[in-house]
């Protein structure tokens, strides 16, 4: 029954309905496997499995009953951030550590509606904000294909949940990556929506109600057609939003040779490792033989270090409401530190530290204007295919803030902050943005290819995930998570 | 039939039938504003020969089965938009001569529906007053009384509206500008929800973000004109394709039934007895039809804290044209200001100088409120109020504007008190019509402000059209013939 554990939920959900197994058994087989193998990843960080227990055993009289639903008996595991009633919502924060949601997401909500079977919550990093998962809180989250690497952040226990088949569908949030960076590092699918498509209600950590710029939640998952069923579940308006009806337009093109694709696998001035860029260009011929239109040098008409700027701004004004006035200070002191002229990102994001809204507002009508550029470019390409970030999983590194650190690609030294290029170049402008697994590093690490579309085209980047899954890679367990 | 006074869907039945040609039509609009506009001054961009060829146009398609729901309208509109070939200043001496080269998205829309536009109508400075002069264009008076402010920032077009000058307009609005001047002239306004219309080509520089707060929309003789101009401009521009908009219907087809909250007045904005006035009388009035009405139904948080957010996230949301030495200016005003001072200007002072980090921590203060508008609105489908302070005031170019009072109950009161009625539906986004309430025992019209629940456009318009019908309709001020 191993191979039950790394089956996508739309299969589970299958034998659920027919009956080869029954939500509790299925739910039983995962949570023995946390109990067996999670001591190695510390990805499953809060545990809720007897009320989960409970449920499933009500869904299995339910089913007899002849109640139905897209993901009827699922068992799932959810990033931590999201409120679950009863349980611990602490974003990795120390004086957290006691916050006990009162009710569920609404996303939660309707995972729970279809069917799904919540059993526990996934790691993150402090705040989610770091492409690792560790906090003062839970420790730190491995890597299941090698534990001495990072699984990525912040849906960094999400990620490593997927790929040791501890779960059988997971759901994240993205802001610089969040959903995008584990996916990759863990060979595993992500899709992070069109940003306001998936209401995000109760993904926060005091009861903010009003939406965060950039920030997404999203799927993460084993097979494309999950991405597919869960967007379903999650998108659409908050009830108050009564009027906006989000029908989104069905995939662009059916088959890869009708496929119209832009690849940027690496961009001048911003380091992406070879073997990323490698597996993005190997991925490119194959789209050629396969008869689809494919452009190397298509690029939406604008200056990419400026998009990369704008986004980098953005990022840090729309956090700037959670920094603490301590780190509010350190930001402060650390900007006076960097010449005014100092256009490294660790620079252009300490100095937005007191960014006025008439500031504000003047980089984000440039947004607008680059998000209409973007608009442009999606009229004649369907899809765009670039590195989800610069390099393959790396090592933990845990030492001082993330705009202290540095990491090697192609042999030379970079500030860990640069690689928000890929991330952002695209989410700053509200793009949907799936992702897939293409291949390995010499290493044996997983990567992926960030598949981005047009606004509202989710289920064109989505679809696109399920052809490369159907006709180049699929999902691979990593070994030794039998 | 003198055509003059009709509305907007009247006007455009009679072209249908074929009782009057689409440039007979525009001629005679032409001709009353050629004849009457030198005492108001209010369609200050004319553009007559475009819009007599394309009047011939439409004579020719109509006569070939062209339909639209505005087919034949001539119709003026707010020097803001853009029309391609026409100047948009904004009332800016150094864009007097800037042409706009693409019509705005409204525009187009409006155009596809068939009206004829033949001009555009008077503005305040950068649309920031509730008066309409500006150094380009001059001054704009009210049909009623010149030497009475027609209103602002949509001033040139609820005068046009009102004299009798055109059949339709559109205007914009961030703190009354479709309301104010509506109430001052007594015609029908329509401030949708935010974000339904999208104002692309309504902007100085070429902007494409939008702007918070801000809305476009539409001013009429009739309520029915609102819900088809509204139909007509709301909906996602193309380069949103993921969401449709779907507004719900009325609530209410009748007064019976319908719930109704009234507010006429307010500790931080006094109010003229004419408008209270006849609120009180109107509340009678729909009790007596068989609606349900509350004098004391109220939103569960503190308007009074609602607005001084209001204005300091109005003042930030509108910051972006300040420049260097303006924002030195105005950071030090606020430090300079005691914390505790809720005058406007210090309001001012700390909008416009606010790290973007306090409007996101102000921005959700504000949508917590706009959940308990969503809960209030659970219970009652409209809520009344005054859409201004008092009935339309004298001229006063004086100073600026935050120095400036206005008359009202035998004494003077700050103008910007009355920003409290701007702020009460639109800072949460919520749409709001104005419809004729009747008149001050100056003669003078006054409007009453119908606020409805996010998207429920619809309701709004409706019960201005159920008032219209049974309470108090558009009257012509005399002398316009």
């Amino acid at each position: 029954m191993t191979e039950l554990a790394f089956l996508p939920a739309w299969r589970l959900a299958e034998l659920v309905r027919n009956g080869a197994i029954g939500c509790l058994e299925l739910l039983d087989h995962y949570i023995a496997r946390v109990e067996r193998l999670d001591d190695r990843t510390n990805a499953v960080v809060v545990r809720d499995f007897d009320r989960a227990r409970d449920r499933a055993r009500m869904l299995d009289q339910q089913r007899r009953d002849g109640r139905a639903g897209p993901l009827f008996g699922v068992p799932m595991t959810v990033k931590e951030s999201f409120n679950v009633a009863g349980l611990r919502s602490t974003w990795g924060f120390e004086e957290y550590r006691n916050n006990v949601a009162a009710e569920d997401a609404l996303a939660i909500q309707r995972l729970s509606s279809a069917g799904a079977v919540v059993f526990g919550k996934t790691n993150v990093p402090v705040s989610l904000a770091d492409w690792q998962s560790y906090n003062p809180i839970y420790g730190a989250t491995a890597n299941p294909w090698n534990l001495a690497h990072t699984p990525g952040g912040s849906s960094g226990g999400a990620a490593a949940s997927m790929a040791a088949g501890f779960a059988g569908l997971e759901i994240g949030s993205d802001i610089g990556g969040s959903i995008r960076v584990p996916a990759h590092y863990c060979g595993v699918f992500g899709h992070k929506p069109t940003w306001g498509l998936c209401p995000s209600r109760g993904h926060a950590l005091s009861v903010v109600a009003a939406m965060t710029d950039i920030s997404v939640i999203g799927p993460l998952a084993r097979s494309a057609t999950d991405l597919a069923l869960a967007l379903d579940v999650i998108a659409g308006p908050d009830p108050a939003e009564t009027a906006l009806a989000t029908p989104l337009p069905p995939p662009r093109a059916a088959r890869l040779a009708d496929l119209r694709v832009a690849v940027w696998s690496s961009q001048p001035g911003q380091a992406t490792d070879t073997e990323t860029t490698g597996a993005i260009e190997a991925l490119a011929d194959f789209l050629e033989r396969e008869g689809a239109q494919v452009s190397r040098t298509a690029r939406p008409e604008f200056d990419a270090t400026e998009a990369f700027h704008i986004y980098l701004k953005l990022l840090n004004t729309a956090l700037s409401a959670r920094l603490t006035e301590d780190k509010l200070v350190r930001m402060r002191e650390a900007a006076a530190r960097h010449a005014a002229d100092d256009m490294r990102p660790e620079a252009i994001m300490l100095r937005t530290v007191d960014m006025t809204h008439r500031d504000w507002l003047r980089v984000n009508e440039r947004r607008f204007q680059l998000r209409r550029a973007w608009g442009a470019f999606f009229q004649d390409w369907d899809v765009l295919l670039c590195p989800v970030i610069a390099t393959a999983a790396l090592p933990h590194m845990q030492q001082g803030e993330p705009w202290e650190r540095h990491v090697t690609v192609n042999g030379r030294t970079i500030p860990y902050d640069d690689m928000l290029f890929w991330p952002g170049v695209t989410c700053a402008y509200h793009l949907p943005a799936s992702t897939a697994p293409i291949g390995t590093t010499s290493a044996g690490l997983p990567i992926g290819v960030q598949i981005v579309g047009p606004l509202y085209g989710d289920r064109t980047t989505i679809h696109v995930a399920g052809l490369l899954e159907r006709h180049w890679r699929q999902f691979v367990p990593p070994p030794g998570w039998e | 039939m003198d055509p003059t006074f009709l509305s907007a869907k009247r006007l455009a039945s009679l072209v249908r039938r074929g009782d009057i040609g689409c440039v007979e039509l525009l001629d005679h609009y032409i001709a009353r504003v050629e004849r009457h506009d030198g005492r108001i001054n209010a369609v200050v961009v004319r553009d007559f020969e475009r819009a007599r060829k394309r009047a011939r146009t439409l004579d020719r398609r109509r006569k070939q089965g062209a339909r639209g729901p505005l087919l034949g309208v001539p119709m003026t509109i707010k020097e803001s938009f853009d029309i391609a070939g026409l100047p948009t200043t904004w009332g800016v001496p150094a864009q007097k001569d800037v042409i706009a080269t693409h019509n705005a998205l409204a525009v187009d829309r409006l155009l596809d529906a068939g009206v004829v536009l033949f001009g555009k109508t008077n503005v305040p400075l950068l649309l920031a007053d509730w008066q309409s002069y500006n150094a380009i264009y001059g001054t704009t008076n009210n049909p009623w009384d010149l030497a009475l402010s027609p209103g602002g920032s949509s001033g040139g077009a609820a005068a046009a509206l009102a004299a009798g000058l055109t059949g339709i307009e559109a205007g914009s609005d961030i703190g009354s500008s479709i309301r104010n001047p509506a109430h001052y002239c007594g015609v029908y306004g329509h401030k949708p929800t935010w974000g339904i219309c999208p104002p692309l080509g309504h902007s100085l520089n070429g902007n494409v973000a939008q702007s918070d707060i801000s809305v476009i929309g539409p001013l009429a003789r009739s309520a029915d004109d609102l819900a088809v101009a509204l139909d007509v401009m709301a909906g996602p521009e193309p380069i949103e394709t993921g969401w449709r908009l779907n507004l719900p219907p009325p609530r209410q087809a009748a007064f019976k039934g319908l719930r109704v909250a009234v507010m006429t007045d307010h500790p931080l904005s006094e109010v003229d007895a004419s408008i209270t006035g006849r609120l009180d009388e109107l509340a009678t009035f729909l009790r007596r039809q068989g609606a349900k009405v509350s004098l004391t139904a109220r939103p569960d948080f503190d308007l009074a804290e609602g607005h001084r957010l209001f204005i300091e996230l109005l003042r930030a949301t509108t910051s972006g044209r300040t420049d260097a030495a303006g924002m030195r200016h105005w950071r030090n005003e606020a430090a300079r200001l005691p914390n505790g001072d809720e005058s406007y200007y210090a309001m001012m002072a700390r909008g416009i100088s606010m790290t973007h980090r306090d409007f996101i921590i102000g921005n959700e203060t504000r949508q917590r409120m706009r959940r308990a508008w969503a809960a209030f609105f659970q219970d009652w489908d409209v809520f009344l109020c005054p859409a201004a302070a008092s009935p339309a005031v004298p001229h006063d170019h004086a100073g600026e504007r935050w120095e400036r009072t206005i008359p009202l109950n035998g004494h003077r009161v700050p103008a910007t008190d009355q920003m409290f009625w701007a702020g009460i539906s639109g800072f949460y986004l919520l749409p709001a019509t104005v419809a004729p309430l009747g008149f001050a025992p100056s003669g003078l019209p006054v409007g009453v402000q119908i606020v409805g629940p996010q998207y429920g456009d619809r309701g709004t318009i409706q019960l201005a059209r159920l008032l219209e019908k049974a309470w108090q309709g558009f009257v012509p001020p005399s002398g316009w013939d």
